[in-house]
């Protein structure tokens, strides 16, 4: 049977953020691929969704101690789906799980709302341009942004802002280089960064990053450092730097991380520690501390997760818990 | 069915048919199967009988053909 590339290729089973601040910020460390937004640093992460080795859309869970551990799978709570995006908000440390792509291979809007203590609720009806493969992060000290993704037939640079009470808003006209397949982490206590990604007509894949004020509005492109790629994930750590790595080039899988200032200035390509993924998630944990986890090797998705010290140096490869997956999210949650 | 009133190509149109099939389009993580003398996905698509999209952003892999019915 014949194969077609369109978006994707075809393949038949069986045959084959601008506010003026009067105080100074509070760190978001934690932000990230998820993460941040919460005033105080969030201690723990919370892992969720996926697809597995069978190409079944999970909802598990993983929650992640505020010693990096990550536990066991928690049954999956909301609707199945591939590639949401995840961000910390509100005062006391809660998270938000929203958009992705669904068993049938819709986008969808939904969202998850994560408490305190990594409960996870069952679906909010969605707000906003249905896609999946977008980015997350946390600014303003206590909310959340949504922006870029793929929207199934067009990709998007439009964003969507969360209240400090987990409320999505409709769809902000997007700013900067349309893609998906990017990646976005708080920094600077209260802004957040999003960067790299891909665009498919024509292929390519992107290195600028696009900085958030601590009011949500995401300003023009900024020419890019570091290998460009798809695929990567981001967090903050050190209570006010973010960490990009992980990722694929365009040729191969790459494990190379970039260093983000507490100005938000991207720092050049830092040798890769791990094993070589794109996909992964990644969230902060222990107040300054972050965890990268799960992601595709190129040829079957994968459990191992990669801590990274409050100086964001990266650790060797965590053996693996709960179900291996691709498209996860992740966010940090709890200030206890 | 074997059409004997063609001719077999040539070892110019077979060269031409292969350098036709290597710059084809296809997912930057697809492999080259010289087998097949096409890109490949790294892995098959669930055997299911359902058909399936290769996607390759941050989720990678096979993901359900929008709206195909399956019940």
């Amino acid at each position: 049977m014949p194969l077609i590339w369109r978006k994707g290729t075809f393949g038949t089973g069986g045959a084959a953020r601008a506010r003026t601040i009067t105080a100074a910020p509070k760190p978001v460390a934690g932000g990230g691929g998820g993460g941040g937004g919460t005033s105080s640093p969030t201690q723990r992460a919370i892992f969720g969704y996926g697809i597995n080795n069978s190409f079944a859309f999970v909802s598990m869970t993983n929650l992640v101690s505020n010693a990096g551990v990550v536990a066991t799978d928690t049954t999956g709570v909301g609707t199945a789906r591939a590639g949401p995006a995840a961000a910390g908000y509100g005062s006391s440390g809660q998270a938000i799980f929203a958009y992705g792509v669904n068993s049938t291979g819709n986008p969808v809007s939904i969202s998850n709302l994560v408490s305190n203590t990594g409960v996870v609720a069952t679906n909010t009806t969605g707000v906003g341009t249905a896609r999946y493969d977008l980015a997350a992060a946390g600014y303003g000290g206590d909310k959340a942004i949504f922006g870029y993704g793929d929207a199934g037939i067009t990709r998007s640079s439009i964003t969507n802002l969360v209240s400090n009470t987990g409320v999505i808003a409709t769809d902000t006209t997007g700013v900067g280089t349309v893609r998906y397949a990017l990646g976005a982490a708080g920094y600077g206590g209260d802004k957040a960064i999003v960067g790299y990604g891909k665009q498919l007509y024509p292929s390519t894949v992107y290195s600028m990053t696009n900085l958030v004020s601590n009011t949500g509005v995401v300003a023009t492109d900024t020419t890019g450092v570091g290998t460009a790629r798809q695929g990567p994930s981001a967090a903050g750590y050190g209570t006010d730097k973010a960490i990009f790595g992980y990722g694929y080039n365009g040729s191969s899988g790459i494990s190379i991380t970039n260093l983000v200032s507490n100005t938000g200035v991207v720092a050049t390509d830092t040798t890769g520690v791990g094993t070589v993924r794109w996909g992964p998630a990644a969230a902060g944990y222990g107040g300054n501390k972050a965890i990268f986890g799960y992601g595709y090797n190129g040829s079957s998705y994968e459990s191992m997760t990669n801590l990274v010290s409050s100086t964001g140096v990266v650790a060797t490869d965590t053996t693996g818990v709960g179900t291996a997956r691709g498209g996860p999210a992740a966010a940090g949650y709890s200030t206890t | 069915m074997i059409d004997n009133n063609t001719s077999p190509p040539t070892p110019e149109q077979i060269a031409e048919a292969r350098e036709n099939a290597v710059n084809a389009s296809h997912p930057a993580s697809w492999v080259w199967n010289e087998e097949l003398v096409s890109w490949a996905a790294p892995v098959a698509p669930p055997a299911d009988g359902f058909p399936y999209i290769w996607q390759e952003g941050i989720v990678c892999g096979w993901i359900p053909f929008p709206d195909y019915p399956r019940n």
